[in-house]
């Protein structure tokens, strides 16, 4: 048993449906990416496992947490396990925080709830965690309100009451997206440090692959609200068998290896459909080159070596990448993210 | 923060003058005399004139005015042209009556409006939502002296649960004083209720949707718990702007209740000095309403710094 179970989760809009029929599972202290464009579902998993999906959305299948079903769990139940068990960083520090409240207090607020921490062990233990997170002179941050700190900062505060009790998963939406260059890597690598040191599992959703690739042992790639790939971080980024990672990965590639500043960069073609827009069958088709007669059904994840699963119809050869660029390039950013997982060790 | 408070209080200081010469110079060049009114309609001009003189209405304007300054300056609002009676105690009568008024009113439009704008936020988007927003409307569409005949009618005239107007005084005790007030306040209170429920709603639907609010809830806290240790205190810097604002027209309102309830306040102390052309005690009485209008504002000014710390006390 995983320590997250998604099966078969399905989100809709009203009639239209956003997420549908999406597995996957989190092991234990296990690093998970969740990848895809904007409007592909990835936020909506996100808030979907923790139950804070909007009221006009509902969710159908299951989300088990260490064996429990949360989808079918009470309110009550659920905001037992959310901050507890089940911890989120959200995309924009500077929203997230409470502008009214010192800082602190907010991280500690999560110790009240759970631990039923007292005022001062509450505060004692925020100042604590706002120095694991980096703080030199944490007593003065806990004393500060949320308007006074950087970006960085914030989400290092944000990231410190994630990971406050402990939890056995923490869901990051796109954490470092809204900071600035400079500090995204050392946010991202604080992320991995914390989760690692506190045992906790950690779901990463981002549209940048290179973020992806670099922190998380496994990948699942999200279109159009469907799992399309799925599978070790190096076998999908080496060895992609669906047409829609293989160009997410030559897009991802021409940017990190400068080859496209000489040329035009590599793009997907079109756009991604709003949600509900995505084609019947493959929601891919209207964008995939290779796209015939036989996509106009449902392709199902199909397995490949290992735990490797993919959804299509004409999927890539094993070991041939679609174009020789881009094979190149999904080599390199392979490399960079062995690299990267190298320097952590 | 010294230079803040300084600042502020200059400004209300600067205010409060502009806001004395204002009312000064408009009652002064209003046609009618008091001397006219205390004489009667067959009083020849020159009787008339001769009582002016008696009365100092004839020294330049800017003499009558700085007389006037002074003596409020000093704690003296002065003497009624008509009674010959000090203004004083007559305004602390009055305000014994207007004050416990505007306060009841405004508590229970901040308790009515807070609870409707609460709860029309919480159900944004359903029907029961959309009810409560049209109630809402209604007691915004009802003026407050159309509400105080309806309350007359329904609770004092059908049901007899309330008496339906006069004002005997606190020395009757606070239950009978309270009972009187209860209709006007009332009356005041549902027009207020109204449109701070309409700040409350908006204010708590954005707070809703903030994502400070989300954060919240995914640290364990449920809805109602977020929004009360979170979300209310941010959704209120918006309404305690408006709460400053409101007050100028909870005391028109006030006037305009008074009359419909026959309750010896400002408001028929107002409109008999009128009447009677007193122009000093409608001086006062109109400089006691602005002075308080300016007066809570700067509070309102002040407070809203010490509640959101994002605006320093510097700025």
């Amino acid at each position: 048993m995983s320590l997250l179970d998604v099966e078969g989760l399905c989100v809709d809009l009203g009639r239209v449906p956003v997420l549908s029929e999406v597995s996957f599972s989190v092991g234990t202290a296990e690093r998970v990416g969740l990848i895809g464009e904007s409007g592909s579902g990835k936020s909506v998993t996100a808030l979907a496992i923790l139950g804070l999906l909007p009221a006009s959305m509902t969710a159908r299948g299951t989300v088990r947490l260490e064996g429990e079903d949360l989808l079918a769990a009470s309110e009550r139940r659920r905001a037992q396990l959310r901050g507890d068990r089940v911890a989120m960083v959200f995309q924009e520090p500077t929203s997230a925080l409470d502008p009214l409240m010192r800082v602190g207090r907010q991280v500690g607020e999560v110790l009240r709830i759970h631990r039923g921490a007292s005022r001062r062990q509450a505060h004692a233990e925020a100042v604590r965690l706002l120095g694991r997170v980096g703080f030199a002179d944490p007593e003065a941050i806990a004393r500060a309100f949320p308007h006074q700190l950087s970006g960085g900062q914030r989400q290092r505060v944000v990231l410190a009451s994630a990971v406050a009790c402990r939890p056995s998963l923490v869901v990051a939406d796109e954490p470092t997206t809204a900071l600035d260059v400079t500090v995204q890597a050392q946010v991202l690598d604080l992320l991995r440090h914390l989760v690692e040191e506190s045992g906790s599992a950690l779901l990463l959703i981002s549209h940048d692959l290179a973020v992806v690739s670099s922190t998380c042992e496994r990948l699942v790639v999200l279109y159009g609200g469907r799992v399309l790939e799925l599978g070790r971080t190096a076998e999908v980024l080496e060895d992609p068998r669906h047409p829609y990672t293989a160009g997410l990965l030559a897009t991802a590639a021409a940017v990190s290896d400068g080859s496209g500043l000489r040329g035009r960069l590599p793009a997907l073609a079109g756009s991604v459909p709003s949600i509900g827009a995505f084609p019947s069958g493959c929601v891919y088709r209207n964008r995939c080159e290779r796209a015939d007669e036989a996509c106009l059904a449902l392709p199902r994840l199909e397995s490949g070596q290992g735990d490797h699963r993919f959804a299509c119809w004409h999927p890539l050869e094993t070991g041939r990448a679609p174009e020789p660029r881009t094979g190149e390039a999904s080599q390199s950013v392979v490399q960079g993210a062995n690299r990267a997982s190298g320097e952590k060790r | 923060m010294a230079s803040f408070l300084l600042r502020r209080l200059l400004t209300l200081a600067a205010s409060l003058g502009v806001t004395s010469v204002a009312v000064f110079f408009l009652l002064a060049v209003l046609p009618g005399s008091p001397a006219a009114v205390i004489l009667g309609t067959q009083a020849t001009p020159g009787a008339v004139q001769a009582e002016k003189v008696k009365l100092g209405l004839t020294a330049p304007l800017w003499d009558r005015y700085g007389h006037w300054i002074a003596g409020l300056l000093s704690g003296n609002p002065g003497v009624s042209y008509i009674s010959q009676r000090p203004i004083g105690p007559q305004i602390g009568q009055a305000l014994s009556v207007t004050g416990p008024l505007v306060g009841l009113g405004l508590t229970l439009g901040l308790l009515g409006g807070g609870v409707l704008g609460v709860l029309a936020a919480l159900r944004n988007r359903r029907v029961s939502g959309a009810l409560l927003s049209s109630l809402g409307q209604i007691g915004l569409a009802v003026p407050n002296f159309v509400a105080g005949i309806l309350l007359v009618i329904v609770v004092g005239v059908k049901l007899h649960w309330l008496p339906t107007g006069g004002f005997n005084g606190w020395s009757q005790g606070v239950g009978p004083a309270l009972r009187q007030l209860a209709l006007p306040a009332l009356a005041l209170g549902i027009a207020e209720a109204a449109i701070i429920s309409r700040f409350v709603r908006s204010s708590v639907v954005e707070v809703l949707q903030s994502d400070f609010l989300r954060t919240a809830r995914a640290k364990g806290l449920r809805l109602g718990q977020a929004l009360v240790r979170h979300g209310l205190r941010n959704a209120a810097l918006p309404v305690v702007t408006v709460l400053g604002l409101e007050l100028a027209g909870l005391l028109v309102g006030a006037i305009v209740v008074e009359q419909v309830f026959n309750l010896p306040g400002l408001g028929l102390l107002l409109i008999d000095a009128i009447d009677n052309r007193d122009i000093i005690l409608v001086q006062d009485v109109v400089m006691l309403l602005a002075g308080t209008v300016l007066v809570v504002n700067t509070l309102v000014d002040v407070s809203y710094r010490l509640l959101d710390p994002r605006i320093g006390l510097d700025a």
